[in-house]
């Protein structure tokens, strides 16, 4: 070798030995790092496991205690927090899988050699219910203090209930999650841990797991991170090795049924787990996918993890479908589901969605729902409408048609005046409230908001909160200041009025007054002045518009003449009223408040707008469907 | 079966003055009905653009606009539609009765005629409609129970297609049934129009028949609902492919649904009149009777109770 190559050689090298020994940096804190060894039995419905957890304390303040979420004890009994909260339901349930509670035991603690399994005890901080024990404590002997790690060993028993909601099982179909002790997260020397409500979702600390997965040998496996092992345990079983990184939660389901799909979308492998009857169904979830994963990485930033499996819920599993977990979404759809009828699509785009705010951003979905359920349903409205038309991108069936903005609406009128949108969600009136405030009434929010600042610079607003606080637990005041930053303009009016208000918004045109202006008559009369005369008539036109509800939002009012003209003027709404007058050479013909349907929050769009003569044609239109599909239904009627 | 089937037919197309008057009538309801929805669409529009918006375009924000803050008096337009669906019934318990009549005399009877001949078979068609409402009710509930019960136990087990095994096999049983049912209520009709027997007696002389596979008639029965499906197809078809934007297409969307809906109370009338042709040649091929024409005691003991002599009416 000539002494130049040599020397290029050992310059490579040692330029190329950092780059390559050094390992990327973590995404994220990694708080909570579990090792798990699981083992399924599908007869008795359980899984045994053995859990070493070690905790780093990155607050300033020690922990004298740890709290953990026991999740899986919501379905204990029919009395916890959880269950209480839809009795009807859990009758309806338990009446039909008689004795199929399910729940976790914890069968020993360690630190290092000390049993502290006594020192366990379950807590109630949100409700004080007896019955509930989806929150426990161990109180240590020394404080851990800041910068300080502690390990644990825990040995415990899930016992999976007949699917109720999320997990559980509909053998053989397993959906595995809420399933290990799983710290909840300290934060300003206290501990956020909260039960379990019906209302509400999850929040943990972000940190590495490696799962040891030992399940029967012909069952099919889906999971939180990637697969690093497998091995054939020769008893009939098999064990798989996966680790996961910068995630909060690992969560896995378990059915021989499934059937793979495997797919590749940029630069993730994609893994489809499908029922055997709906394997015609994965290209939907494949197309929803694909309209996600594209729209997200052009429009906030690359998706962190190498895979992503979705899984297709087995009979009698839809209990456990349209679920998120870190790099696992759990769907749904039939293999009858109608073309029209968007639903695998649209759980593809929810979930996949959900992979963001909920998975990397993960903020604390207990007490701010809305900050991962509403921003991730804008977004979703945004791409189903992009990616499957912007009339009818829910549904488009026998002449039905939903687009994003009527299925928000449905979502939002149905429950719009009980909470606000940053109450917790487990203070909220009931379920149906909750998914107004956190799901629809959010995304109209954001649809507002996007009409008032302009798509690109909510977009970049989204993406900035987006590349700042992924991986960091970001809370509601984080994203208001960002907002504000980005769009370079303060926003605490708008955000009081629609996040921390139950006001309605609602402008209705109340008044469209046209007269012909009679000429003018009087002992002084110039002729030019007077209204109308010789051929030309003029018109006095008077429209008023109301604010009906609270919020009060600047808005444009258009006025249409006859000759297809339209004059615009602004209000800022901040009156209850708002009067017009003008004179004109053109009759008016029409008044519309919120002429380009800008303001998305408005809850009745019927009084947006008055007719100096209404049509009838539409009536017509309508009417006589109408009375056609009730003449065939008489016929029916008579036919036998 | 296929004499009868044409022969029905035939009738049925002769009978076209009372068919076209029953579709009258259904329109007369359909347009009382969409009358009252239009008072309703234009009181809650309130003059808003969405009176011009409709005609070209079925906004879903409309359509969501009016459920959410026109539900109540929605709701009072549908309870509307239930009483107008209940009168409809009643009259067409009389219609029953002038068809019956119609094709007794093989579509030769004056319209009038035939409507005062259906008002007189009015109160035991009527009679009639409760036993045929009833054994259909008794179908529907013991078809839906077993089905209910059946999917219910098989849901916890793992395969996805039982359930649709269970319901779609559940839909055929009361399809038949229920198609079953409608022939021999018919039967029942002309049984009772021609003897002036008792709702249940003819009822269940029908039933004997129908069962006893009496001249083929619910094969019969079938072949016309299978020709109703033909019609409806039909008329899917062409709907499928009319555009429903303009005036024109608009317009024509109602006027295909009506000349569909025309071909319905045809198809009725061609139901009777092809049952009646089928018991006519079970046994009197030759003498048909009208209505008022003595029975002999020992035929009409016959009709109503044996089952080895499918027919001997009139």
């Amino acid at each position: 070798m000539c002494p130049v190559a040599l020397a290029a050689c050992l310059v490579v090298f040692f330029f190329a030995l950092p780059l390559s020994a050094a390992d990327p940096p973590p995404l994220s804190e990694r708080v909570a790092d579990y090792h798990i060894d699981a083992r399924l039995d599908p007869n008795s419905r359980t899984v045994t496991g053995h859990e070493v957890l070690r905790w780093r304390n990155t607050g300033r303040q020690p922990a004298t205690e740890l709290r953990f979420h026991l999740y899986l004890n919501a379905f204990d009994n029919n009395r916890t927090t959880l269950m209480a909260a839809l009795p009807e339901a859990v009758e309806r349930w338990a009446e039909r899988f008689p004795g199929e509670w399910g729940g976790i035991d914890i069968t020993s603690v360690r630190i290092g050699e000390q049993d502290v399994s006594k020192r366990f005890e379950f807590i109630r901080p949100d409700d004080g219910n007896p019955d509930d024990r989806t929150v426990a404590r161990l109180s240590m002997d020394a404080p851990v203090r800041p910068r300080e790690s502690i390990e644990l060993e825990i040995d415990f028993n899930v016992r999976l209930p007949r699917l109720f909601m999320r997990a559980g099982h509909a053998a053989p179909f397993f959906v595995v999650a809420q399933w290990f002790p799983k710290l909840g997260v300290f934060q300003n020397g206290e501990w956020n841990c909260h039960q379990y409500h019906a209302t509400t979702e999850f929040f943990a600390d972000f940190g590495v797991y490696e799962v040891s997965l030992t399940v029967p040998v012909d069952y099919v496996l889906g999971h939180t991170g990637t697969v690093t092992s497998e091995r054939d345990n020769g008893d009939g079983t098999k064990t798989v090795e996966v680790r996961a990184e910068d995630v909060h939660d690992f969560a896995w389901v378990a059915d021989p049924r499934f059937q793979v799909v495997d797919d590749r979308i940029d630069d993730v492998r994609v893994r489809l787990l499908m029922q055997p009857n709906h394997v015609s169904q994965a290209a939907r979830y494949l197309s929803g996918l694909r309209a996600a994963m594209e729209r997200y990485g052009d429009w906030f930033g690359p998706y962190a993890y190498p895979t992503l499996t979705v899984v297709d819920p087995g009979p009698g599993g839809a209990a456990g479908g349209g679920m998120e977990y870190p790099m696992l979404m759990t769907a749904g759809t039939t293999w009858w589901m109608p073309r029209g009828l968007r639903v695998p699509e649209m759980l593809a785009v929810h979930e996949f969605g959900h992979q963001y705010w909920y998975g990397m951003v993960a903020n604390n979905e207990f007490e701010e729902a809305w900050l991962d359920e509403g921003i991730n349903s804008y977004v979703e409205g945004r791409i189903m409408d992009e990616a499957y038309g912007p009339e009818a991108s829910y549904l488009d069936l026998f002449g039905l048609r939903l687009n994003h903005l009527a299925e928000a609406r449905l979502g939002y009128l149905g429950a719009a005046t009980h909470d606000p949108i940053a109450r917790p969600a487990h203070a909220v009136l009931d379920r149906e409230s909750y998914q107004s405030v956190a799901y629809s009434k959010t995304a109209l929010v954001l649809e507002t908001l996007d009409n008032y600042l302009g798509n690109d610079r909510l977009r970049a607003a989204l993406r900035a909160y987006f590349q700042k606080w992924r991986f960091r637990h970001p809370t509601g005041n984080d994203w208001r200041t960002v907002v504000e930053e980005t769009a370079g303009e303060p926003l605490g009016w708008f955000f009081e009025q629609t996040l921390d208000g139950t006001g309605v918004l609602d402008y209705a045109v109340a008044r469209l007054d046209v007269r012909e202006l009679p000429p003018l008559a009087g002992r002084r009369v110039v002729p030019e002045a007077s209204g109308s005369r010789g051929g030309e008539k003029r018109y006095k036109v008077e429209v008023v518009v109301e604010r009906r509800g609270e919020v009060r939002m600047p808005v444009d009012i258009a006025v249409g003449f006859d000759d297809g003209s339209e004059t615009r003027q602004s209000w800022d709404g901040r009156d209850r009223w708002y009067r017009i007058e003008m004179t004109s050479r053109q009759r008016a013909e029409y008044a519309i408040v919120d002429p380009d349907g800008r303001l998305a929050l408005d809850a009745n769009r019927l009084n947006n707008s008055r007719m100096r003569s209404p049509g009838t044609r539409g009536i017509v239109r309508l009417a006589g469907r109408w009375g056609l599909w009730v003449q065939s239904a008489l016929h029916l009627v008579t036919g036998f | 079966m296929s004499r009868a089937f044409l022969q029905g037919l035939r009738v049925a197309l002769h009978s076209w003055p009372l068919a076209l008057t029953l579709w009258l009538v259904s329109l007369l309801f359909a347009a009382a009905f969409a009358s009252a929805s239009a008072c309703w669409l234009a009181q809650v529009l309130d003059g808003s653009m969405a009176t011009r918006r409709l005609y070209r375009d079925l906004d879903p924000n409309v359509l969501v606009d009016l459920y959410h803050h026109h539900g109540a008096s929605f709701r009072l337009l549908l309870v509307s539609a239930g009483l107008l669906a209940a009168l409809y019934v009643i009259v067409w318990v009389w219609f029953h009765g002038a068809i019956v009549a119609t094709v007794r005399a093989n579509g030769k009877l004056k319209l009038r005629d035939s409507l005062r001949d259906g008002l007189d078979l009015a109160p035991i068609f009527g009679r009639l409609l409760v036993v045929a409402a009833s054994a259909l009710t008794m179908l529907s509930g013991a078809v839906g129970a077993a089905a209910w019960w059946l999917v219910r136990r098989s849901s916890a087990g793992p395969s996805e297609m039982t359930r649709y095994y269970i319901i779609g096999i559940a839909l055929l049983i009361w399809l038949m049934g229920a198609a079953l049912l409608t022939a021999v209520h018919d039967h029942a009709r002309l049984r009772a129009a021609a003897a002036g027997s008792r709702a249940l007696a003819a009822y269940w002389s029908a039933m004997r028949f129908v069962c006893a596979g009496g001249e083929l008639a619910f094969p019969l029965a079938l072949l016309l609902h299978a020709a109703g499906v033909v019609i409806w197809l039909v008329y899917q078809t062409a709907s499928a492919n009319i555009s429903v934007t303009g005036r024109l297409g608009i317009g024509g969307s109602l006027l295909w649904g009506e000349v569909f809906l025309f071909a319905r109370v045809g198809l009725r009338v061609w139901f009777f009149a092809a049952q009646h042709e089928l018991q006519a040649n079970a046994v009197l091929p030759a003498s048909f009777k009208t209505r008022g024409t003595e029975v002999p005691s020992s035929l009409d003991a016959f009709a109503l109770g044996s089952p080895q002599l499918p027919l001997p009416l009139e």
